[in-house]
């Protein structure tokens, strides 16, 4: 990356590779006490070429051949594509490990998707994947006509070929299929008619496209957005017809550690990693100048002034972030009063202070500023991303807190935007309901904190929020929700179980299961979809096979309220007993004692899973501070 | 660059590429010497060797480059 230039090709968000990387992954490797996931991720959080990239996958397999990382998230990925994969896999790992994720890779043999996508037996339907990547661009499908008559192209055969792989493993090996947009052609048959005219490659792969962009979604699917990525790197760079030629390499060398990484993401947000929060600095970051040296005409952020422009689009950014779901927060060195001064005074600003969900304007480190920002919003540090243009403070962070995200920026703000955006912290699987008023949704838990400080019993707290509870099973319109939930939910969550969206429905049809989707409204708002959970039916004895819950609800006896009607409906059903499971993980100590709190008997221990029992003829519903709607 | 220079800074892309910080390059050694220069230790060499040097090779170079000596050759050519 030469100075001056931000180009996503580069991963400019990402610190450059330790110039000491190699001794540093030894030491890794040599350390046979620590979890070596988080430091072997903190290395990966760095801008690496294939060299590296294969070095450090290397030690990641041996590292976990002999014990596991508690700290990464298991990820099964199929691979399917039209070129050589050798190369795509390390990289992928490392990306992978970059959002947190521990990948494991089974690739098909070049040419063979729709062979492995048929055969109930083949190599990746018996991995069992999570998700199959389809790599696939239209060298890899049936566009071209083999004869000399015109058109030369259609779609059709290709989409059609899709879709029966994709079918293929849903059916087959259980698996969501992971869609690759495809890139447009890097030339023109005829010139700008090729955009218009029906049989052409460029207007075939863009028609391919669309239809992609319906039918995927649709059915339980993901997009991979490799169109898009292909352009931004520019068509130009994308394609190297010599490594084509030479080695089936699909797109230029140069492309791999983004493309890798773009992929990635979408893992990530499927195992729900992507970050929530974008923690915001103020001087020089959301305006030109020091607003407590400058004051408030002293500040950059006028209209027509170039600098004032740029400043403005990253406060347009973070708007457009906040609009999406994502919680905006302010993290300042400043006094608390001048901070808010432009927010309130200056004509240029697009951000307002109702934005902000904490806004945190001292003397302290920003490291323990962020720290309390999180607990302030009940999020893990991992949620978080600090967009900060001093150099200093980034590395600060990074080195006391290595879970926050903090992207390296540009030579000025023109490059803001681009980090934040173009470093896919904030990647989503999908966009739902709760999502649009997420971020009002914080600022509401924020008011009610306050009340709780002035009212001085808790359930006097809770009764004055005046909660409504809403069960239902689950159905296909709350599935989307359904999902999202069973694959973030980290801390409230008992038997960390994810579930596809294709499992997901299994459930709702399924008469061996009690499903149960709960919505939570009071005063303050709607909060949405906050639970979930499904038991197995037995006759004596129901069995929780997953009960999670949204951080955002925390404490207020909302599990007492399910509790009950678990219990209820259990015992309307027939049965004696209601069991729990608590398998723990390095995120959801805080409901270890959940089943003893709401009266459960422990009754065994298996390894570290601890099993408990409601014994329903003695249950005694609690007395809760909600009303339950029908 | 002297052939001296540009046999050093190869010296380095191999023991990068490669990974190992043994290896030592000279010009009489062929492709056969170094276990991992098969097809795609190739491609990796190529994309290494046009990145250090900021060149960029065409097939036939590519293809001819079966010893230290032709790398040389194909670089000073080059550069």
């Amino acid at each position: 990356m030469s100075p001056g230039t931000y180009n996503l090709i580069d991963l400019p968000w990402l610190p450059r590779a330790a110039g000491d990387f190699r001794a540093q992954l030894s030491a890794v490797v040599a350390d046979a006490e620590a979890d070596w996931g988080p430091r072997l991720r903190y290395l990966a959080t760095s801008a690496l070429g294939l060299n590296h990239a294969m070095a450090l996958s290397r030690a990641m397999h041996e590292l976990a051949s002999t014990r596991p990382s508690r700290a990464l998230t298991p990820f099964r990925l199929g691979l399917v594509g039209n070129g050589t994969m050798d190369f795509v896999k390390p990289m992928l790992e490392v990306a992978a490990l970059r959002h947190g994720l521990a990948l494991e890779l089974c690739a098909a043999d070049l040419g063979q998707g729709m062979q492995q996508a048929l055969d109930p037996d083949s190599v990746i339907n018996r991995f069992r994947p999570d998700a199959v990547l389809l790599a696939l661009d239209h060298r890899g499908l049936p566009f071209r006509a083999a004869d000399g008559r015109w058109p030369p192209y259609d779609a059709e055969a290709a989409l059609t070929e899709l879709q029966a792989m994709r079918d293929g493993f849903r059916r087959h090996g259980g698996a969501m299929s992971l869609v690759q947009t495809l890139p447009a052609p890097s030339e023109l048959l005829f010139g700008s008619l090729d955009a218009s005219i029906r049989g052409s490659l460029r207007s075939e792969v863009s028609g391919l496209n669309a239809a992609l962009a319906e039918d995927v979604p649709r059915r339980g699917d993901l997009l991979v957005d490799i169109d898009w990525l292909a352009q931004s790197v520019g068509l130009d760079h994308w394609y190297d017809p010599r490594t084509w030629y030479m080695a089936r390499l699909p797109f230029a060398q140069r492309a791999l550690p983004l493309y890798a990484d773009f992929v990635a993401r979408t893992l990530g947000a499927i195992r729900g990693k992507a970050r929530k929060c974008l923690v915001l600095d103020l001087d020089n970051t959301l305006w030109g100048g020091v607003i407590g040296d400058d004051g408030l005409e002293g500040i950059t952020l006028a209209e027509g002034d170039a600098l004032g422009e740029a400043y403005r689009a990253v406060q347009s950014m973070a708007l457009d972030l906040r609009r999406r779901g994502i919680v905006l927060a302010v993290c300042s060195k400043n006094d608390d009063a001048t901070a808010r001064l432009p927010f309130r005074d200056h004509p240029g600003m697009i951000l307002k202070e109702s934005d902000i969900a904490v806004f945190v304007a001292d003397w302290n480190d920003k490291a323990s500023n962020l720290e309390r920002i999180a607990r302030q919003l009940e999020l893990g540090l991992d949620a978080l991303v600090l967009l900060d243009d001093n150099p200093a403070e980034r590395e600060l962070v990074r080195q006391v807190l290595p879970q926050v995200a903090v992207p390296e920026l540009g030579p000025d703000a023109s490059t803001f935007v681009k980090a934040v955006l173009g470093a896919g912290y904030f990647e989503s699987a999908a966009f739902t309901r709760e999502d649009l008023v997420r971020a009002d949704q914080y600022r509401e838990n924020a008011q009610r904190a306050e009340l709780l400080e002035s009212s001085r019993d808790l359930d006097d707290f809770l009764r004055s929020l005046d909660m409504r509870v809403r069960f239902a099973p689950f159905d296909a319109t709350g599935r989307k929700r359904i999902t999202q939930l069973i694959n973030k939910t980290n801390q409230f969550n008992v038997a960390t179980r994810r579930y596809t969206d294709g499992e997901v429905a299994g459930f709702e049809a399924s008469p061996g299961h009690y499903t149960l989707q709960v919505s939570v409204s009071d005063r303050f708002g709607d909060n949405g979809m906050i639970a979930v959970v499904i038991c197995v039916r037995g006759t004596e004895e129901w069995l929780i096979d997953s009960w999670l819950m949204s951080c955002r609800v925390l404490n207020r006896k909302i599990e007492h309220v399910i509790c009950n009607r678990i219990a209820a409906d259990a015992r309307a059903a027939g049965a004696r007993r209601v069991v729990g499971e608590y398998r723990p993980t390095d995120r959801n100590g805080i409901v270890a004692d959940l089943f003893q709190r709401l009266g459960f008997d422990q009754c065994e221990a298996a390894g570290t899973t601890s099993r408990w029992a409601l014994d329903l003829e003695r249950f005694q519903p609690f007395d809760v501070p909600a009303r339950v709607a029908p | 660059m002297s052939t001296e220079e540009a046999r050093v800074r190869l010296e380095q892309v191999f023991r990068e590429v490669f990974d190992d910080d043994t290896l030592s390059v000279t010009e009489d050694r062929q492709r056969e010497d170094f276990p991992g220069w098969d097809s795609l230790g190739h491609i990796r060499l190529v994309s290494a060797l046009e990145e250090t040097f900021g060149v960029s090779f065409s097939i036939e170079e590519i293809e001819a480059m079966t010893s230290i000596g032709r790398i040389l050759e194909a670089i000073r050519a080059r550069t």
